[in-house]
């Protein structure tokens, strides 16, 4: 293996790793967004009683 | 000077004559952009803070850079029409930014803003006070810069001059809108920059690449095409950038 | 807009489309690497071609057209959804951008023998990255949500028509400006089973763009359900 020099093969390893910190990197930093969001959610006070909906008619027996 | 555009109609005139009729109408486009430049202009030449500050980065830059490179290895001529438009381009954000500042001390836009007429002009008017203070910063930078590079003045001094209004006009612009949207953010002073600068990028390469054949006594079509570059972002940008102003100023 | 039953509700897993891309985007990786033959001039640095032009297409076309469409949608219909959508748009297409310009310098070196030539669209994505990247930090710098949208559509409007501006001064440059021949990495005349490869990784990369743009868009909404719920306590 040259020190100096990168082989090509090298490079192309470069390439995927990057991209893949790139995209894997940023999934993550969504998913914890969205479960930092989720719990300023559900540390909202309770809202009060919503009007009771009329459950949907039974299925036909 | 604002009162003169919103007291105006409110005046009732019973037995107006037709001619003073005709001066109890709001202004016309034209009018409002004259005035509303001609406030500008008389603001920045009594306190002159942005025209000082830019002209003196100008000037700096263009004897700094002189010691910037070594002139065996690189001629004047090539490294002086970029490094004009460059200049250009970051004096002119500096003055666009003050600009901006003359009209937020005592929200003095939202009088402006209230005055009965168009959004347009108001645009127009700013831009033009901005175009006049970046004129009025080249007259000097041009002339300063042909001279501490030894370039050759006298043929090319007209043409540039053209070059530099074209581009003041793209830069004009362009950075009015960015300022007027840039003034009530936070960190406005490098949000200015960082917004408006990839939209200079077609402005300071067409003038910096149209200079640069002219200084090298280039035949006329490839300053040409250049040139046309400019034009066609001028016309462009001044119209997007107006409608673009009346969405922004909807307040 | 009740705050008792959000729109969006909290997701416990990774959203499956999402899922989904990433799964498709393994895939095609795996097939470029593994199961495609390696290019005779360039070498194995050339399957970097498979993530690089796959991210230019969709960064430029799809993530860019959505978000200089929804711009001028927005500035018509005044839709908060719009207003949303370009977020995403914006935000998931500098991540894409991103890709475009790494790789692109790491593939060059192999090819050109320098990092970096002013490559048409090359040069496009690294402007339309300061361009997204400066929306996006207009937008961080203004709370007030309709002058926020107001603000990001007008920039996103004025970003589309720069674009052939920026084409024009880069063709114009670049033909007076002869460069060293260079090797044509996206050659339309591939051999088959290179093109498939190509085809399976931008139809994987635009699932994960779709995913990303869903879990996406969903946080904005959610988000700004949440401040308005906030702001009525």
């Amino acid at each position: 293996m040259n020190l100096v020099t990168p082989s090509n093969g090298q490079f192309m390893v470069a390439g995927y790793v990057v991209a893949g910190i790139v995209y894997f990197g940023y999934t993550v930093l969504l998913l914890r967004r969205q479960r930092a969001l989720d719990r300023r959610w559900r540390a909202l006070p309770a809202p009060p009683a919503p009007p009771s909906a009329p459950p949907p008619p039974a299925a036909a027996a | 000077m604002s009162a003169d555009l919103i007291s105006g109609p409110t005046r009732v005139a019973v037995d107006a004559t037709p001619r003073e009729m005709h001066r109890l109408a709001p202004p016309s486009f034209v009018t409002a952009t004259w005035l509303i430049a001609r406030k500008d202009m008389i603001v920045e030449l009594r306190t002159r803070t942005a025209l000082l500050a830019a002209l003196a980065l100008s000037l700096l830059s263009i004897v700094i850079f002189n010691f910037a490179w070594d002139p065996t290895a690189v001629a004047a001529i090539d490294l002086a029409p970029g490094l004009l438009w460059v200049i250009f381009t970051f004096s002119g954000l500096l003055g666009l930014h003050r600009a901006f500042g003359v009209e937020q001390a005592d929200r003095a836009m939202d009088t402006l803003l209230g005055a009965p007429i168009p959004r347009t002009a108001i645009y127009a008017g700013k831009a033009l006070g901005n175009l006049a203070l970046v004129l009025l910063v080249q007259l000097v930078s041009i002339p300063a810069a042909l001279v501490v590079y030894n370039l050759e003045v006298a043929r090319v001094i007209l043409p540039l001059g053209g070059i530099a209004l074209l581009a003041g006009i793209g830069l004009v612009a362009v950075g009015t809108l960015f300022g007027a949207m840039t003034t009530s953010t936070r960190a406005s002073e490098l949000l200015l920059p960082v917004l408006a600068l990839p939209f200079f990028v077609p402005v300071v390469t067409a003038a910096a690449q149209a200079t640069a054949r002219l200084m090298g006594g280039r035949p006329v079509d490839e300053t040409i095409g250049w040139l046309k570059l400019l034009a066609a972002y001028d016309i462009i940008f001044v119209f997007a950038c107006a409608f673009a102003y009346t969405v922004i100023a909807d307040e | 807009m009740s705050i008792s039953t959000p729109s969006a509700r909290p997701a416990r897993t990774i959203d499956g489309l999402l899922l989904a891309g990433l799964f498709a985007v393994a895939g095609a990786v795996t097939r470029a690497i593994w199961f495609t033959p390696v290019e005779a001039r360039q070498g194995l640095a050339q399957k970097i071609f498979y993530i690089h032009v796959p991210s230019a297409f969709i960064a430029l076309y799809v993530a860019f057209g959505l978000l200089a469409v929804s711009s001028a949608l927005y500035l018509w219909l005044r839709d908060p959804r719009l207003d949303r959508m370009a977020e995403s748009a914006a935000e998931v297409g500098l991540v894409y951008m991103s890709v475009v310009l790494l790789t692109g310098p790491i593939w060059g070196k192999t090819v050109w023998g320098t990092w970096w030539t002013w490559d048409a669209r090359l040069t496009l994505t690294l402007f339309l990255w300061f361009v997204v990247l400066g929306l996006l930090l207009l937008r961080q710098s203004i709370d007030e949500r309709s002058m926020r949208a107001r603000y990001s559509a007008v920039l996103g409007l004025l970003a589309a028509i720069l674009v052939p501006f920026i084409h024009i001064s880069v063709y114009l440059f670049r033909t007076l400006h002869p460069r060293p021949i260079v090797l044509k990495p996206s050659a339309p005349s591939l051999p088959g089973s290179m093109l498939t490869t190509l085809l399976i990784s931008i139809a994987a990369f635009l699932l994960l763009f779709v995913g990303l743009m869903r879990v996406r868009y969903r946080y904005a909404t959610q988000r700004d359900e949440l401040l308005a719920a906030e702001g009525t306590e």
